[in-house]
């Protein structure tokens, strides 16, 4: 009986040091795995940084003003064109 | 040691032989063939057998013994490696598997009221080369040096000449750099680095400034914010394979960005300000033009431009006089803009009346030997009169009842002779001498702003006073919520009194009609001032400023403008920095849809504009 104990007791440990094993395999594979993953998020979070920075410096006012007057051909609005609209009504 | 080996064999042999005889013959020519123990037991006997075995019964022992202290001895080394020098051996482990990475950190950006960025730091990379692992020869060579823009030859000749480590290009963005990485090319090093981006250019430029390649700011805010925009770069420790791949991370102490910094300003009004500033350049051929726009209910400042600029994105060549912020460094005599402070004091210390008659004939005053003179002969005047006309001579009048400690206390109280609140670096207190110092001659001096000198900055953030009820708010780069409540400077009688004074010299017969914008109530005052030089006054340099309030019936806005040495013919107040007044002051209101009629408010197409927007 003693014995049958040893044997099952040996399997068990040969078993969880052949899972130690595997699960630190797969430990490492998934670290490697996350890591990459961490460097692609920071490469996408780095170009949408980039592409908020092209925004930025296409809708500066100096830019929009230069484009409404010399591509758009628009003008300043004067006092004369201001539209009025009686209090309390939408147009 | 040598002999110990030699030992076991020959004892294990016997035992074999003892336990097997029918393996004798095998194992002792196993043994005469290896040249060991010389085979005891040829021609056996029984008796041989026994005194064999006690003869290894006793070498068993031995053995036994032997192993058990040999075991002994790795049980006192393996305690001696886990308990004793533990330290060491740890740290000896470490070295060859671990690496410390460093994390770079992003420095803050500096953003407008509304959020939009005005500095901002982009992630690139640089490559440096190892010439001891990069081999000039490899294939791939080409295409590194074609990624890099540089010919196959200078990268060769580059690697091959240099004795350590160096920096081959830097700049790269992010498709390249994995370009770079892709080619697997042995002595090649990415690194990560930081570019400051200034997307409005010169308009913000010589106010937020720049960085140095440490990514230290130099100048501006960049420099005034040093500190809170300066990220914390972080450690990793990394466990590596012998291939040098990570596989564990240890201790972790994370970069930690800098902080964003909001500021008061809105890139509209300042890039309104600026491009005014710009055409006022060109079209006086003036040495410099500063505009400060603040708002006078919260003392925000809203923009600060100065004309030369220069563009922070190309900084090959950087000239000091684009570079600096004229509008908060330099000083300059304000002229007749204090004009407004003295008669304010006069009226607070109730000395005169708005309407007080003053003789200004004859058009001069000598005071301790010196002259001073209006520009025309202008009779008897209202102290209100006084400052529409802007005469020199009635302001010392009326600046003459004043006590000179009460004035003096009213233009410390404004602001004069102390830098204003808001910290940009190199920020002067301007001069104003102390009220137990004046003579006769200087206390009318100051009256009409000579003697004394301010910054643009100062002057606009004094100009509050007119603009609110008599008090004055402190100046703020950062945005700043709901009103403020400031320092009485004067009564709201008084500041009230004034703004309509300021209103009528900014009208048609006063000396700033040019500031009128149409559609809303404008107060102001011009100044023109000859320019100090060595032992006494420049005749033909001349500073023209103007400081004004719009809407003046409910002010929102104070506008000051400079405009440094005019010099196509024009310098006046009223002719040269007026207009630019007005053109930012138009461009402004219309930018906050503010409504030109008191009366009726403005409904856009799409949005209702609340009261006070």
């Amino acid at each position: 009986m003693t014995q049958f104990v040893n044997w099952v007791l040996a399997a068990a440990l040969l078993v969880s040091a052949l899972a130690l094993v595997n699960s630190r395999y797969h430990e490492r594979r998934l670290f490697a795995l996350s890591e990459q993953l961490e460097r692609q998020i920071e490469k996408r979070v780095t170009e949408i940084e980039n592409l908020q920075v092209a925004i930025a410096s296409l809708r500066t006012p100096g830019r929009l003003a230069t484009v409404a007057k010399d591509t758009l051909g628009m003008v300043p609005i004067t006092h004369a064109e201001t539209v009025y609209a009686p209090k309390g009504r939408q147009p | 040691m040598i002999a110990r080996p030699h030992f076991f064999f020959g004892s294990w042999s016997s035992a074999n032989k003892a336990a097997a005889p029918g393996h004798r013959r095998v194992s002792s020519d196993r043994k005469t063939a290896s040249g060991g123990v010389k085979p005891r037991a040829a021609g056996a006997h029984p008796n041989d057998e026994i005194l064999t075995w006690r003869a290894t019964a006793t070498r068993s022992k031995v053995v036994l013994m032997l192993i058990t202290a040999g075991l002994g001895v790795v049980w006192v080394k393996a305690f001696w490696l886990q308990h004793v020098n533990v330290e060491q051996w740890q740290k000896r482990a470490e070295n060859r598997f671990e690496r410390v990475r460093d994390l770079s950190a992003a420095r803050g950006r500096l953003l407008d009221r509304n959020g939009e960025v005005l500095a901002v730091s982009i992630s690139e990379y640089r490559v440096g080369l190892v010439p001891r692992l990069f081999d000039p020869g490899h294939p791939r060579v080409s295409d590194l040096a074609g990624i890099l823009g540089v010919s196959p030859t200078e990268l060769r000749r580059r690697a091959q000449t240099a004795k350590g480590f160096f920096y081959m290009s830097s700049g790269l963005d992010l498709g390249a750099a994995d370009k770079v990485r892709a080619l697997k090319l042995p002595g090649v090093e990415l690194e990560q680095e930081f570019r400051r981006y200034y997307p409005h250019g010169p308009a913000f430029a010589n106010l937020v400034g720049f960085t140095d390649l440490k990514d230290q700011g130099q100048e501006g805010l960049e420099f005034a914010f040093n500190s809170r925009l300066q990220g914390k770069p972080g450690v990793e420790r990394v466990v590596v394979d012998r291939q040098n791949r990570v596989f564990d991370k240890k201790t972790f102490d994370p970069a930690s960005p800098g902080q964003d910094l909001r500021l008061s300003f809105d890139a509209g009004i300042q890039a309104i300000a600026y491009s005014a500033a710009e055409q006022a350049l060109a079209q006086h051929q003036a040495k410099s033009v500063s505009v400060v726009v603040v708002d006078s209910r919260t003392g925000e400042v809203l923009a600060m431009a100065n004309a030369p600029s220069f563009d922070p994105n190309q900084r090959s060549r950087l000239d000091p006089n684009r570079v600096r912020n004229r509008a908060a460094t330099d000083t300059f005599e304000p002229g007749s803009t204090i004009k407004p402070f003295t008669i304010a004091a006069a009226l607070d210390a109730k000395v005169v009346s708005p309407g007080t008659n003053f003789s200004t004939d004859p058009g001069r005053l000598v005071i301790d030997g010196r002259t001073i003179r209006d520009t025309k002969l202008l009779g008897t005047l209202t102290v209100s009169e006084i400052l529409e006309k802007s005469s020199n001579v009635g302001t010392i009048r009326v600046a003459q009842k004043v006590p000179s400690d009460a004035f003096y206390q009213k233009l410390r109280a404004s602001g004069f002779g102390e830098p204003s609140q808001i910290r940009l670096p190199a920020e002067p207190a301007g001069r104003l001498r102390p009220w137990q110092s004046w003579a006769a001659v200087d206390k009318a001096v100051v009256s009409f702003g000579h003697g004394m000198s301010v910054s643009l900055v100062q002057l606009a953030g004094a100009y509050t006073v007119f603009a609110r009820d008599g008090d004055r708010v402190g100046l703020s780069l950062s945005p700043v919520s709901g009103p403020v409540v400031g320092q009485p400077v004067f009564t709201p009688e008084t500041a009230r009194a004034v703004r309509r004074m300021l209103e009528r010299a900014a009208g048609p017969e006063g000396t700033g009609p040019k500031a009128r914008i149409v559609g809303f109530r404008v107060a102001g005052k011009t100044g023109t001032a000859h320019k100090p030089e060595a032992g006494g006054y420049a005749k033909a340099r001349y500073l023209s400023s103007f400081v004004g309030l719009v809407p003046a019936d409910q002010p929102r806005y104070v506008i000051a403008v400079a405009v440094d040495e005019p010099a196509a013919g024009r310098h006046f107040g009223g002719e040269v920095a007026a207009p630019v007044f007005a053109q930012v002051a138009g461009e402004s209101l219309r930018r906050m849809q503010m409504s030109p009629d008191p009366t009726v408010r403005v409904v856009p197409a799409l949005m209702l504009v609340e009261e006070g927007t």
